[in-house]
């Protein structure tokens, strides 16, 4: 039978079937339900736990499941300073995590040491020793910036060839 | 501290007991003994030990930098009594080590390594005298004076 002559088997062929790239659709699924994981340095983190709770509710968009154990999760939310004591821990961390992975810098520490960035024991920035993906100001940032962030994140792994990819190392 | 008069009663005796080697001072509701590095001991030993004294809480030891010299200061409280005294040694940037009070009061360990971490003085006898707050590798002690940080990259 030819399927082309055939009219009822043509529409439904072009009403359901969508021609794309395996990545494109593993990306899709995985811009939609981030597992970040429970981890915080200092502040910052109070306020990523009230991102997570009731009140500004970051289960709408999915991405409710802070995962206890770095090898079940996928996006790190540097929420607080890193002190050199601190950064090859961090550092393993990160390592720990299963690919693909995406790593938001939360807050002025993260971004490049804020107000400590003059001292002797604070590393100046995530971005010194990991790939961020997504920098949110702040100090510290609300929950509403944190969740535009990690939409921010969602839109950056749907279309990755969009967004340009800031890495200083790595 | 307790009342006043309780407090001159203590720097009477203070002064009575200690007078020809240590020096008694009492400003603003608290009272400073100032010790030399021989006599520090024997004198720290005898206010925890002593009934009149009792000064059985260790509440703090710090350090100070002053361009001179290093003055380390060992804050006492006696639960008993409800009386406080501070105690100062002084110490030339020469040769930065002093005795151990650890096996006075243990909490010292703690607060020796911190002094040690931070300024760099050692204490003598200490059992285990190694970085507290800052990484193993860390290379110089950030309060002090002399202590350079690293411009802004």
């Amino acid at each position: 039978m030819d399927v082309k002559e055939n009219y009822e088997a043509k529409d439904l062929v072009e009403k359901n079937v969508i021609l794309t790239s395996l990545d494109t659709v593993f990306n899709y699924a995985r811009a939609h339900s981030f597992f970040p994981l429970t981890f915080g340095l200092a502040c910052c983190a109070i306020e990523m736990m009230a991102t997570g709770g009731p009140r500004f509710d970051l289960a709408r968009f999915g991405y409710e499941v802070f995962r206890p154990s770095p090898r079940q999760a996928d996006v790190m939310i540097v929420a607080g300073t890193i002190t050199k004591k601190m950064q090859p821990l961090v550092k393993r961390i990160y390592d720990q995590m299963p690919e693909p992975k995406w790593v938001i810098a939360m807050g002025s520490c993260a971004i490049s040491g804020g107000p400590f960035r003059d001292s002797y024991s604070v590393v100046p920035g995530a971005d010194t020793f990991l790939p961020v993906d997504v920098y949110i100001p702040g100090c510290p940032p609300r929950p509403e910036q944190l969740i535009y962030g990690i939409l921010q994140l969602k839109a950056k792994v749907i279309n990755p060839k969009k967004a340009v990819r800031l890495r200083k190392n790595g | 501290m307790g009342n006043s008069e309780q407090m001159k009663l203590l720097v009477d005796t203070l002064t009575k007991d200690y007078g020809e080697n240590v020096s008694v001072h009492e400003t603003t509701g608290q009272i400073f003994l100032d010790v030399t590095k021989d006599e520090m001991l024997k004198v720290l030993q005898n206010l925890k030990e002593k009934d009149g004294y009792y000064f059985d809480l260790l509440v703090d030891e710090t350090s100070t930098e002053y361009p001179e010299n290093f003055v380390i200061a060992y804050h006492l409280m006696s639960i008993k009594n409800n009386t406080r005294v501070s105690v100062r040694v002084t110490i030339g940037k020469d040769t930065l080590i002093v005795p151990t009070v650890e096996h006075i009061w243990k909490s010292a360990n703690v607060m020796e390594r911190e002094i040690y971490d931070l300024m760099g003085i050692k204490f003598e006898g200490h059992s285990d005298l190694k970085r507290i707050l800052l990484p193993d590798d860390f290379e110089g002690h950030p309060l002090r004076k002399d202590y350079k940080l690293e411009a802004r990259g």
